[in-house]
């Protein structure tokens, strides 16, 4: 920092020769003459200081007897007086710091963190849509209504936040566990929760809603679990009012899942050639410049492309972006898998499919899979035994439960007349 | 009438009673040495003689002259000057 601001005040190296140089040099440090650098070669004295002090030991100069003579002149003010002729230059440097202010009022560049279900083209492509993408300016952007217009457009994200640094925009976001659909619902529909396949109730926690099931109970697909109405009864137990709700209930279900894979043993296989080629494109404002243009010519390839992106200091990034595209050549050629290979691809392919299970808060209790070889390859097929979470919804029928009530009141009344006829 | 004088004994009790810095009352020089390259120095007076091979600087009570070779001076103000180089001795004279 402090070699810095000499530059920009500018200093000067001084050669001191003559009997009085370490007095000269104590006058200089009493009057707070900043000297630094001071080396001794045979009897002369080399010390740097800044022009302003240069022009104040004058008198101890002449005090002490000593001669000075300056040796070099660094910094700024000396560089622009050596260039100061080079009115086109300068008026370049003008033009490049002006371009610099007014590209980094638009965002070129933006970072997506926290998606996995969302993808960062969709993301990207939304922000294209709305004229908030690549190139858009800083000024027209509101941050909190990209935020909301983000939460709303995509179910799925629940929470949002967009940061403007420099010309880079960060969009974090945050995606809910479960989606939407299989979350509450949102609007204030009365429904039921059902069963989406055969199983068994192991377990039922209602919070709302009627619960037409109890633990242990065998339910098929469709059936009921928790009725979206909840009857209101009298004291002779008949219905008297019903009330709607949106059925809310933890019901888990042991359900037979299916599981089948084919592993087929041939495959091609690609072998890499060695050969490869590597293209330098610039991108300048979204458009491509090929650097030395040069045609790949190979068949078969596999096309590696890096992107470096032009950036003054940390967050300013700039519409010049590098891209390096490898081509490398390879030839495909018909290979078979061993029993063994297969065997493994099987299991890893089960491990993943479990894996998904298990994120989804299947709880696995027993897996029946059987592995069967033949020429053309492998079938795994088997059955899994899983408790899982039951999660559809239909809407509750409101009219029939109505006239059921209907009903249920006029056969009360005709009793209650009847019986007074008795008496 | 004559002058009183501070006893030695007694003025070093009154330092460590009062818990006073010792190099204003006793205005003695503050040498830092960071190995045998680096020196800092601070309350003296001013430099008596600056070669290459030694530097001797005057401070309130006595000299101080550092040998050694290539000594160079980094800055020097009216506060502090650092030397550096290859040190080799530091004497009080």
């Amino acid at each position: 920092m402090l070699s810095l601001f000499r530059y920009l005040s500018g200093y000067l190296e001084v050669m001191l020769s003559g009997r009085g140089a370490e007095r000269f040099l104590n006058l200089c440090s009493r009057h707070e003459i900043l000297i630094w650098d001071l080396r001794k070669e045979q009897e002369v004295c080399f010390f740097k200081l800044s022009v302003r002090s240069f022009r104040r030991i004058r008198p101890y100069v002449r005090k002490t007897g000593i001669t000075i003579r300056i040796q070099n002149r660094y910094g700024l003010p000396f560089w622009l007086y050596r260039y100061k002729k080079r009115k086109l230059f300068f008026a370049g440097i003008l033009l490049a710091a002006s371009l610099l202010i007014y590209l980094s009022q638009f965002v070129w560049n933006i970072e997506i963190t926290g998606n996995s279900r969302v993808t960062e083209d969709t993301l990207l492509h939304f922000l294209e849509e709305n004229s908030w993408g690549y190139g858009s300016s800083k000024k027209s952007l509101d941050c909190e209504a990209m935020e909301a217009a983000l939460r709303e457009s995509f179910p799925d994200i629940i929470w949002t936040s967009i940061e403007l640094s420099g010309t880079k925009m960060t969009v974090a976001v945050k995606e809910s566990l479960l989606s939407r659909t299989e979350s509450e619902p949102d609007s204030g529909e009365p429904t039921d929760l059902i069963a989406g396949n055969d199983g068994i109730v192991t377990s039922i926690v209602t919070r709302s809603g009627t619960p037409c099931v109890k633990a242990g109970d065998v339910v098929a697909q469709g059936d009921v679990l928790v009725y979206g109405r909840i009857d209101i009864y009298d004291d002779d137990g008949n219905v008297v009012d019903c009330h709607y709700c949106t059925a809310d209930a933890d019901v888990y279900l042991q359900e037979e899942e299916l599981y089948t894979d084919e592993i087929s043993a041939h495959y091609l296989q690609k072998e890499k050639t060695g050969n490869r080629k590597i293209c330098y494109t610039l991108e300048l404002f979204g458009k491509c410049v090929p650097l030395f243009a040069k045609a790949c010519g190979y068949e078969q390839y596999e096309l590696t492309s890096e992107y470096r992106q032009w950036r003054l200091y940390q967050n300013y990034y700039f519409p010049v972006i590098l891209r390096i595209d490898t081509y490398e050549e390879y030839d495909e050629t018909q290979a078979v898998y061993t029993r063994e290979r297969m065997k493994e691809q099987a299991k890893e392919h089960f491990a993943i499919y479990l894996d998904e299970l298990a994120k989804k808060n299947i709880q696995i209790l027993e897996k029946n899979v059987m592995i069967n070889t033949g020429k053309e390859g492998l079938t795994v097929s088997g059955t899994l035994t899983v408790v899982k979470k039951a999660g559809q919804r239909q809407s509750t029928d409101r009219l029939e439960s109505e006239e059921n009530i209907e009903n249920s009141e006029t056969t009360q009344t005709n009793e209650r007349l009847a019986a007074d006829e008795m008496e | 009438m004559k002058k009183m004088k501070h006893h030695p004994i007694m003025k070093e009790h009154m330092v460590e009673a009062l818990e006073l810095p010792k190099d204003l009352v006793y205005h003695a020089a503050i040498v830092t040495v960071l190995g045998n390259r680096e020196l800092t120095l601070e309350n003296y007076r001013g430099m008596i003689e600056y070669h290459t091979d030694h530097v001797c600087v005057q401070t309130k009570n006595c000299r101080v002259t550092v040998t050694g070779q290539n000594l160079t001076i980094p800055y020097y103000t009216n506060d502090e000057m650092k030397i550096t180089g290859l040190i080799k001795t530091i004497m009080y004279e």
